[in-house]
C-alpha cells in the first residue's frame, strides 16, 4: 500500500513534553502546567510497554474502553479505543486507540494526561448554576440541549481544569464550552459546526453546466477538490498533462504531493475536466448512500481518488499509441494503483473537437463529462469491494454490464430523462461520445437497443471471444449488452429484438425496485465466477427478498431475464 | 412578554406656577390638568423583513415576523389652559415590550443549485418605544364636573427595536435538510417624529379630583438596516384607550 504525505512513523514510542510556566488562573483547581504523554508505539518493546501500562490504567478505570471495531479490510485486526479518566472523570481528549492482531498490539497511539493530576474534583458550582451560566454564555438566546457534564479539559498550555461543559447553541453559534467548575469563567470553547476548511465552489462543467464543487480552502487562501463534505475523502489529482508522471503515480510506490491536487485560486473553477470528475464522482457516492445506504466503494467509506488530466486534447494527438487509453477511456484501476495507492479513477480528456476515432467514427471529449461514465467507474469499485466478478468472459461481461446499469441509474436519478446531450437515457456516454464521421453514432453503448452499437442484445447472439486483451477479456464490452438489456427490459418493459418476447417492466416511476434488486444481488449475492445464468438467478432471488414472491419486481426480472434468452 | 411604564413629570414648572396662585385657586381658572392614566394600544403591528445572504455559492435568505403586541401601559400628561379653552399639553408615554420573532429561511444546499433547504425558528426580539406627545388642545368651559377635550399635534418617538441580523443552521451529510440553531440579533435605534390627536372626556367628583378616559392616535414609521443593507420599516405607536386620574388646579 502505498501512503499519501507523510511517511509512516518509525519507532518512536513516547515522547514527553513538560512545558514550564505560569500559575494556575485566579481561585481555580487547575493544575500546574503539565506532561502530557503522546503515544506512537509500534515496535515490539514499545507495544509491551505500552500494553502493560494500558493494562494497569484499565484496572485502576483510569482507562475505559469507549469502543471496539473490527475493520473488514483487516479481518485479523480489532482496533479498542479508550478513553482517559481522572478519579472517575473523563479527561477530554485524552485516549489511546490499540490496534491489534489476532490478539497481540500491532500499534498504540495516543495522547494522555499524567497520572499525577493532582486536581480537585469536587465542584463548587452545582449543575444546575453550570447549566445557567454555560446557557447565558450562548448569549440572550442561548440554549442548551443536553445537560452539562463534568469533564477534566486539558488546555493546549498543559493545565488541567474541572469543568463543566455543554454545547451551547446561541448568538449564532454552535459551540463546545467549558467552565471551571470551581469559579464559573470560561476556559475552553471551540465551534462544533466544523466548516473552518469546507468551501463550496462552482465550476463549469464539460456541458457548459454550472455546477457546485464541495472542496477545501487551505491555509493559503487557495482551494483543493478535497471534498469536505462527505464522509470519506474523496479527492481529484489534476496530472496536468505530464503522462510520465502520472504513470508513475499509478504504478510505482511514488506517492502523490499535494501539489498534485487540483486546485483553484478564486474557487471558481474553469478546468472541465476537474469540474466534472470530481462533481459526478461525487454525485455517485450520494446516489449509492441515498438509494441503496451504501458508505463509498468499500462500504467503509474509503477514499475515494480522481485523476484526470493524464494527457491534453492537443497531446492526445501525439502520443503512443499504447498510451491511449489514458486519452481516450476512463478506467477504474484498484490498489494498489493511483496517486495514493488506494485504487483512482481515470477519466481522459478525450481528443480535440473535430478528430474523430478511426474505429468508431466518433468524437470524444473529457470522460468525466458524462455522469454515467462516472458513475460507471466509480461502480467498477464497488464491484471490486462486493462481488469482485472477474473480468473476464461471462463474469466479466456481467462485471461491466452492472456499471452500466449503476451508470444509467444514476443519470436518471439527476438528470431529466430524454434524449438530448445532458438528459438521462439508455445510451451509455452520449454525453462526452460525439457522431462526427458520416454513418456514425453517438454514445458507446445502447441498454435499449444494444444491437445498434454491435452488441447482443440476447444469449444466443453473444460474442465469442478470447480471453486476451485483444478479444476484450471474452468481450466483455459487448456481451455486457444482454444483461444490459433485461436491467433495460425489467424497468421499462417491452420487446426483446431476438425473442420477440414482451417483458412488462415495473416502469420507470418504479425504476428504484429494479436498481435495488440488481443492486443487492450484484454486490450481496453474486460469487466472483458468476455467468449470466446465476446473474439471472441472483437477481430473481434478490426481487423475492426485497419485494416479495409474485411481486412486480420479480416478474419483471425473470420476463426480463427470459427476454434475454438467459435460463 | 414584559410590559414597563414608565412616568415623568415633564411640567413641574407649569403645575408650580398653578398652585402658586392663591387667588385663582379660589375661582379655579383651571389652568393646569395633570393627566396620570393606564392605557392600551388597540391593534397590533407587525414587523417584518425579508434578509438576503450568501452560503454555499447561493443566494439564501430568511424572512422574520414580528407582531409587537404592547400591553397597557402608563401615560402621564399635562394641559396647560393658555387663553379661553385652548391650551397645550404635553404627554409622555413608554412602551418596553420582548417578542418573539418568528424564522423562515432557505437555505442553499451544499452540492446542489436551486435546492434551497427550509428552516424555521425563533428569536427573542426587543421593542422600547418612548413618545413625547406635545397638542394643542381644546377643552370646554373650566370649573364644570365634566369637562372635554380635543388635541392634536406632533409626536416625537424614540425606538429601540431588535432585529434578526443573521440566522445559524446545523446540517450533516446528505445535506438534504437543514436545521434551525439559533439567530443573532443586534439593537437598532431609531427616531421619528408623527402625527396624534386624541380626545379626553373627565368627570371631577371633586373641587381638584376626578377620573376620566381618553382615546388618542399617533403614528410614525423608523426603519432600521438589516445585514444584507435592506431596510426594515418599523411601525410605531397606534390607537390608544386610557383611563386614569384627573388633577386640575
Amino acid at each position: 500500500m502505498k501512503e499519501l504525505g507523510l511517511a509512516r512513523s518509525g519507532s518512536i514510542v513516547l515522547s514527553l513534553f513538560l512545558i514550564l510556566g505560569a500559575t494556575p488562573r485566579g481561585q481555580s483547581t487547575a493544575t500546574a502546567k503539565s506532561s502530557v504523554m503522546q503515544i506512537r508505539a509500534t515496535s515490539s518493546a514499545d507495544l509491551r510497554n505500552w500494553e502493560s501500562y494500558i493494562t494497569q490504567a484499565r484496572r485502576a478505570g483510569d482507562l475505559r474502553l469507549r469502543s471496539s471495531i473490527r475493520d473488514p479490510l483487516t479481518p485479523t485486526h480489532t482496533t479498542e479505543r479508550f478513553d482517559q479518566f481522572y478519579q472517575g472523570i473523563p479527561i477530554w481528549g485524552s485516549d489511546v486507540v490499540v490496534d491489534s492482531d489476532n490478539g497481540a498490539p500491532a500499534s498504540i497511539f495516543g495522547v494522555l494526561s499524567p497520572d499525577s493530576l493532582a486536581l480537585n474534583v469536587s465542584p463548587a458550582l452545582s449543575i444546575e448554576q453550570a447549566r445557567l451560566l454555560l446557557t447565558g454564555s450562548g448569549g440572550k438566546d442561548g440554549a442548551l440541549r443536553a445537560e452539562p457534564s463534568l469533564v477534566i479539559a486539558r488546555l493546549e498550555n498543559g493545565e488541567h481544569y474541572l469543568t463543566y461543559s455543554a454545547v451551547v447553541f446561541g448568538a449564532g453559534r454552535v459551540d463546545r464550552v467549558f467552565l471551571d467548575a470551581q469559579t464559573g469563567a470560561e476556559v475552553l470553547r471551540y465551534s462544533e459546526l466544523h466548516k473552518q476548511t469546507a468551501a463550496v465552489g462552482t465550476g463549469t462543467g464539460v456541458l457548459g453546466d454550472s455546477k457546485k464543487l464541495s472542496v477545501e480552502k487551505t491555509s493559503s487562501g487557495s482551494y483543493t477538490a478535497y471534498d469536505r463534505h462527505r464522509p470519506p475523502v474523496i479527492e481529484t489529482f489534476d496530472m496536468r498533462g505530464n503522462l510520465a508522471r502520472t504513470k508513475l503515480l499509478f504504478y510505482t510506490s511514488l506517492f502523490a504531493s499535494a501539489s498534485d491536487l487540483a486546485s483553484d485560486t478564486d474557487n471558481i473553477w474553469t478546468d472541465v475536466a476537474v469540474v466534472d470528475a470530481h462533481v459526478h464522482v461525487s454525485w455517485t457516492y450520494d446516489y449509492y448512500y441515498k438509494r441503496f445506504g451504501r458508505s463509498g466503494l468499500d462500504g467503509r467509506n474509503g477514499p475515494i481518488n480522481i485523476a484526470v488530466n493524464a494527457v491534453t486534447q492537443q497531446g492526445s494527438l501525439s502520443i503512443a499509441a499504447e498510451d491511449s487509453s489514458w486519452a481516450v477511456n476512463a478506467f477504474w484501476c484498484r490498489a494498489p494503483c493511483g496517486p495514493t495507492g488506494q485504487g483512482v479513477m481515470f477519466f481522459g480528456d478525450g481528443i480535440p473537437p473535430g478528430y474523430y476515432m478511426p474505429d468508431s467514427g466518433r468524437n470524444y471529449t473529457y470522460f468525466g463529462g458524462a455522469l454515467d461514465i462516472a458513475a460507471h467507474e466509480l461502480t467498477h469499485a464497488v464491484t471490486t469491494y462486493t462481488s469482485n466478478l472477474t473480468y473476464q468472459n461471462e463474469s466479466g461481461a456481467l462485471n461491466e454490464a452492472f456499471s452500466d446499469m449503476m451508470g444509467k441509474s444514476v443519470e436518471f436519478y439527476y438528470h431529466p430523462a430524454g434524449g438530448a446531450v445532458g438528459q438521462a437515457d439508455y445510451v451509455i456516454g452520449k454525453d462526452i461520445s460525439r457522431a462526427v464521421r458520416p454513418g456514425s453514432i453517438s454514445g458507446d453503448r445502447s441498454m435499449a437497443n444494444p444491437g445498434l452499437y454491435g452488441d447482443p442484445d440476447h444469449y444466443s447472439r453473444r460474442a465469442i471471444r478470447p480471453n486476451t486483451p485483444a478479444g476484450d477479456y471474452g468481450g466483455v464490452h459487448t456481451n455486457s449488452g444482454i444483461a444490459n438489456q433485461a436491467f433495460y427490459l425489467a424497468i421499462e418493459g417491452g420487446t426483446n429484438r431476438t425473442s420477440g418476447l414482451v417483458v412488462t417492466g415495473v416502469g420507470s416511476g418504479n425504476r428504484d425496485q429494479i436498481e435495488k434488486t440488481f443492486f443487492r444481488a450484484f454486490t450481496v449475492l453474486m460469487p466472483a465466477s458468476s455467468t449470466f445464468s446465476t446473474a439471472r438467478a441472483a437477481t430473481i432471488q434478490a426481487a423475492r427478498d426485497l419485494y416479495g414472491a409474485g411481486s412486480n419486481a420479480e416478474r419483471a426480472v425473470i420476463q426480463a431475464w427470459t427476454a434475454v434468452g438467459v435460463s | 412578554m414584559r410590559f414597563e411604564a414608565i412616568t415623568l413629570s415633564l411640567f413641574a414648572a407649569a403645575l408650580l406656577s398653578a398652585v402658586a396662585r392663591p387667588a385663582q385657586a379660589q375661582a379655579l381658572s383651571e389652568r393646569v390638568v395633570i393627566s396620570v392614566s393606564g392605557a392600551s394600544v388597540t391593534g397590533t403591528s407587525e414587523i417584518t423583513s425579508t434578509v438576503a445572504f450568501t452560503a454555499n455559492a447561493e443566494k439564501g435568505s430568511y424572512s422574520y415576523r414580528f407582531p409587537v403586541k404592547p400591553k397597557p401601559f402608563g401615560e402621564v400628561s399635562a394641559r396647560i389652559r393658555l387663553i379661553k379653552n385652548f391650551g397645550v399639553s404635553v404627554g409622555y408615554t413608554s412602551v418596553s415590550a420582548n417578542g418573539t420573532a418568528e424564522i423562515t429561511g432557505q437555505i442553499p444546499h451544499p452540492f446542489f443549485f436551486n435546492q434551497l433547504r427550509p428552516i424555521t425558528g425563533q428569536a427573542s426580539l426587543e421593542h422600547t418605544e418612548t413618545a413625547v406627545h406635545v397638542r394643542a388642545t381644546l377643552s370646554s368651559a373650566p370649573g364644570k364636573k365634566l369637562q372635554f377635550s380635543v388635541s392634536a399635534g406632533p409626536t416625537f418617538f424614540s425606538v429601540k427595536q431588535g432585529l434578526v441580523d443573521s440566522v445559524s443552521w446545523t446540517d450533516s451529510y446528505p445535506y438534504d435538510t437543514a436545521t434551525f440553531a439559533s439567530a443573532a440579533t443586534k439593537q437598532v435605534s431609531q427616531s421619528a417624529t408623527g402625527f396624534g390627536a386624541g380626545a379626553d372626556v373627565a368627570y371631577y367628583f371633586s373641587k381638584h379630583l376626578g377620573i376620566g378616559a381618553s382615546a388618542s392616535v399617533a403614528k410614525a414609521t423608523v426603519s432600521g438596516t438589516a445585514s444584507d443593507n435592506s431596510v426594515v420599516s418599523i411601525d410605531v405607536g397606534g390607537t390608544s384607550l386610557g383611563f386614569g386620574v384627573r388633577l386640575r388646579f
